[in-house]
């Protein structure tokens, strides 16, 4: 090595300056008889060292020896078994071709087996859970011990690097598994989750704190309400928005009370007609109630602004009971008042915010019937009422969408392709058949290379099928004669609906 | 030949031409499926109204896929899709005699029982063709020879001024030379001094790294000078250091084969110095516990010429291109085998042994470019700098690199549950794990 050494630095200095050749490596020469020493020039002789030495140093590994005290690696024992090759190669083709809507169903089916990810696929679902917060917690759920130990090794991964605690384990628990124990106990026991987030509260920063109040959507209930009241009062103005946001989704909360006490004042209804005033100024307790100064979604002026704000606070219901009147009859008195733009928007908010069914279909008769045009149009989109319905209120509204609408095929314009085109929300049988054979009726009856939503629709159907539909072949196989463009799309569906079956095949095992 | 799913994925050039394959294996969109023995043909309807069918026939033992689509790629899609159906329907395809064209293509897919004879030539015609290559050999000696002394004169200038100003130059500094090294017939070394250049400016000890080349270099143009002491097999070592260029068929002629079932160990594919598609697969047969290594390029698009992937099990014979060492290797009359496994495997127990056998072999073709690594029991441990190492028992351990980061999360995850057999390549000083041996099957990483 110090030959080696000798050399290197004399060859980059040149044999101009260079010594003799150092002993060894004149001595090694000599014994594989490269070259009568001392009779060639000292570039030479050097150039003749450095080869001899460069296949020593080639066949030199770069081995290091760890101490013998080093500790030992612990390897860890799963009590869950990897899954199989099969649904291991599912799940990478479920992760690598962006088919999220799929993965739930995956998690479904380790849980049934008791399956964890394969050490394969851990690395791609630690990272598809990174960009996919709503579903970290189901993924934690199937990483097994070998999955949280490797989340560890990356920053986007430490959502995932939690220890299974018990509860006397919590004291000296980090963050994150404290986070996913309230996770779980929450589904559980929702009292005593909140009972630990309220006794580690003061300890939390304002980060954590938005975190804890997050899971608190889990089994959101009446007793929430002291705690949720106290956090008001937090001094971050985002916390306290936070606990607004949840409290709002309670029936019959002393912050609603609160509201409906003010609005009393500024909305009366004698049986035939609407009086409004708008507040004159916001007030500390309606700022404290989550009230904002300026609400950017709402874009008229500002006393109107602060209306329509507070009207998003109570329930729609309420003013059913109040004036006696139906949802529907609601509508229509506030379509015929001056502030009809902030009695529509603050209901349909309220009535979406607390799925109220009754409410929701009233709005959506309204469009199915005619969308209020000319002087009542409103300046707001209500495209929001389509997102987060409950699925099965989505299957009826499709179905009353679709009958409404009086043809037995669907325009790639039709109003009721925003609702269809939900994603997340799966179709019942009934529905699923009649979207299909809606969807033949209509390309049959002509097709193009830009119907873009009928595409979008189909590629929709792909994960929206009702499983039971799989064995009808009638419906999923036979299509009108179609172009190369919706051929491809075509393949695609058929290919969807393949790997689906599998995927349910593989469960049904 | 039992098909499966992941290993007709394998053979899909790409991810997108093997989605496009699954959504092609239906059969609504296939005419005239059949079988016969070890082929199966169909033909696949095309996407316009009115098109032409494509012929797709499928040699099972292969495999060898042939469709007479536009299709420049190795395996199109429709290829793809012809053997996917086939895996989920196999009642689809009848067996029944083909069209005469494909039976013909079908015949001469099977392995030859013994190698075809070219007929005799008049011994004067033979001696004709033995005095043009002598006379063609010569000529190229001549031109290397021509080419050493440019070498030599070019590493004893540098010698005398000092090498501290090589790292310093430009690529064409190297490509200069590397063109003389071209030009005297001797393209392996030309390639050996871009691939110094394109590595020299990334070595974080770049002054080893270049003694190590230019070591390397005049131990070839000290050897080439006295070439009449080497031994027949260490002479072509030495050519094939230089860049002999020699004809598969004449390894096959020349050599005597070996008969075995060979194992899929390591596959990778990369772009070497001079931009070609490069493939290294690594195998070791069954019963002889020889290790081989299978060099091919590809062109374009066209995709390799043969296609392997990990654990496949090819009974084939295996030439070994003339060396002290054997390893590289050309695989002939390759029929897929029908075992599927676990297989056992010769691997070293230690880095130790894994090096000693490296050395071994350095000591035979002091030329090796790429070595195998097998290696048992090693364990995957962090350092304080947040680098791996693998450990073996004893405690050694060697730092290694990964191209894609998520062979290193692979390795980590298998690493934590149990030890692992790791099959590597050594190559230019530095250990590239490649795949996992796990449940008697090689893995990718």
């Amino acid at each position: 090595m110090q030959s080696w050494n000798l050399i290197i630095k004399q060859l980059l200095l040149g044999s101009a300056q260079a010594g003799p050749l150092p002993k060894e490596s004149q001595l090694q020469l000599e014994h594989w008889q490269l070259q009568h020493i001392g009779q060639e020039q000292l570039e030479v002789q050097y150039l003749q060292a450095l080869a001899a030495q460069s296949l020593f140093k080639k066949a030199e590994l770069p081995f290091g020896q760890l101490p013998e005290d080093a500790p030992k690696t612990i390897k860890i024992q799963d009590e869950q078994t990897a899954a199989p090759k099969k649904a291991s190669w599912m799940l990478q083709q479920i992760l690598s071709r962006r088919q999220e809507e799929l993965l739930p169903a995956w998690i479904d089916l380790a849980h049934s087996q008791n399956w964890r990810v394969a050490p394969d696929n851990l690395a791609d679902i630690l990272t598809f859970g990174n960009r996919h917060k709503e579903l970290r917690a189901d993924i934690i759920s199937v990483l097994g011990q070998t999955g949280r130990y490797l989340a560890q090794f990356k920053r986007n991964w430490s959502y995932a690097a939690i220890k299974v605690l018990e509860e006397k384990d919590l004291e000296q628990a980090d963050f994150a598994s404290l986070l996913f124990w309230l996770q779980q106990e929450r589904r559980l026991a929702p009292a005593n989750a909140l009972k630990i987030i309220q006794q580690y509260w003061s300890e939390w920063s304002k980060k954590q704190r938005l975190e804890a109040l997050e899971l608190l959507q889990i089994q959101l209930r009446k007793t929430d309400e002291v705690f949720l009241e106290e956090v008001q009062n937090d001094r971050r103005q985002e916390i306290r928005q936070a606990a607004v946001e949840l409290l709002l989704l309670l029936p019959n909360t002393s912050l609603e009370k609160r509201i409906q006490t003010a609005l009393g004042q500024l909305i009366q209804y004698d049986g035939q007609l609407l009086s409004i005033t708008t507040p004159e100024q916001l007030s500390a307790e309606l700022k404290k109630d989550g009230i904002r100064e300026h609400y950017q979604a709402f874009s008229e002026g500002k006393s109107s602004n602060w209306l329509a704000q507070m009207i998003a606070s109570v329930a729609p219901n309420y003013w059913c009971k109040s004036w006696g009147l139906s949802p529907m009859d609601c509508i229509r008195l506030a379509l015929g008042s001056d502030y009809r733009q902030a009695l529509i928007w603050g209901w349909s908010k309220a009535a979406h915010r607390l799925k109220d069914l009754d409410w929701l279909m009233a709005f959506h008769q309204l469009f199915m019937q005619n969308e209020p045009k000319g002087k009542q149009a409103l300046f707001f989109s209500l495209e929001f009422l389509y997102y987060d319905l409950p699925n099965s209120f989505f299957n009826e509204l499709a179905m009353a969408y679709l009958q409404a609408s009086g043809k037995n095929s669907i325009d790639d314009e039709d109003p009721v392709m925003q609702l269809l085109l939900q994603e997340g929300q799966n179709w019942d049988a009934e529905l699923g058949r009649h979207v299909l054979e809606a969807m033949k009726i209509s390309l049959a009856q002509g097709f193009s290379v830009f119907q873009w939503n009928h595409k979008t629709l189909l590629k929709r159907a792909a994960f929206a099928l009702d499983e039971s539909l799989f064995e009808d072949k009638e419906l999923l196989n036979h299509w009108p004669q179609l172009d190369y463009s919706w051929q491809k799309e075509l393949d695609q569906f058929s290919a969807q609906i393949s790997f689906r079956k599998e995927l349910a095949q593989l469960k049904a095992l | 030949m039992n098909w499966t799913s992941s290993e007709i994925s394998a053979l899909a050039p790409d991810a997108a031409t093997e989605n496009r394959a699954r959504r092609l294996a239906q059969a609504p969109k296939w005419e005239e499926l059949g079988q016969y023995k070890n082929c199966i043909w169909g033909y696949c309807k095309g996407a316009g109204i009115g098109s032409m069918a494509y012929e797709v026939k499928i040699y099972l033992k292969g495999p060898e896929l042939l469709c007479n689509c536009a299709q420049r790629q190795a395996h199109c899609k429709h290829a793809l899709a012809l053997l996917f159906l086939f895996v989920e329907s196999p009642r689809l395809f009848r067996q029944k005699t083909p069209p005469h064209n494909i039976l013909n293509w079908y015949l001469q897919q099977q392995p030859q029982n013994s190698p075809t004879t070219a007929s005799p030539l008049d011994p004067k015609e033979l001696e004709k063709k033995r005095l043009a290559k002598a006379k063609r050999q010569a000529k190229k000696l001549e031109q290397m020879e021509a080419g050493m002394e440019e070498l030599e004169q070019w590493l004893q200038d540098f010698s005398r001024q000092g090498f501290a100003q090589l790292p310093v130059q430009d690529k064409i500094f190297w490509e200069q030379l590397a063109q003389k090294m071209t030009d005297a017939k001797m393209s392996r070394l030309a390639y050996g001094l871009r691939e110094t250049a394109q590595l020299l400016p990334y070595q974080s000890n770049w002054m080893d790294f270049l003694g190590q080349k230019i070591g390397e270099l005049q131990l070839l143009l000290q050897s080439f000078k006295q070439r009449d002491k080497l031994s027949p097999l260490q002479l072509e070592d030495l050519l094939d250091a230089l860049g002999r260029v020699q004809r598969k068929k004449d390894i096959v002629a020349q050599n005597k084969p070996i008969q075995d079932q060979w194992l899929v160990l390591a596959l990778l594919e990369e772009v070497d110095a001079e931009g070609r598609n490069m493939r290294r697969v690594w195998l070791q047969g069954l019963q002889t516990g020889k290790n081989a290594l299978l060099i091919d390029y590809s062109f374009g698009s066209r995709g390799f010429e043969q296609n392997y992937f990990l654990g496949q099990l090819l009974e084939a014979a295996l030439y070994y291109y003339p060396s002290a060492y054997p390893q590289r290797a050309i695989l002939q009359e390759q029929q897929q085998s029908t075992q599927k496994g676990p297989f056992q495997i010769q691997m070293a127990e230690n880095w130790q042994a894994a090096q000693k056998q490296y050395a071994q072999a350095l000591g035979k073709n002091p030329w090796l470019n790429y070595q195998l690594f097998l290696v048992q029991n090693l364990q995957l441990q962090q350092q304080a700098d947040e680098s791996f190492i693998l450990l073996d028992q004893n405690g050694q351990y060697l730092p290694f690199q990964t191209k894609i980061e998520q062979s290193l999360w692979r390795i980590l995850a298998y690493a934590a549950e149990a030890n692992i057999h790791l099959i590597g390549e050594w190559q230019n000083g530095q250990f590239r794990p490649l795949s996992i041996f796990k449940q008697g099957q090689p893995q990718a990483l």
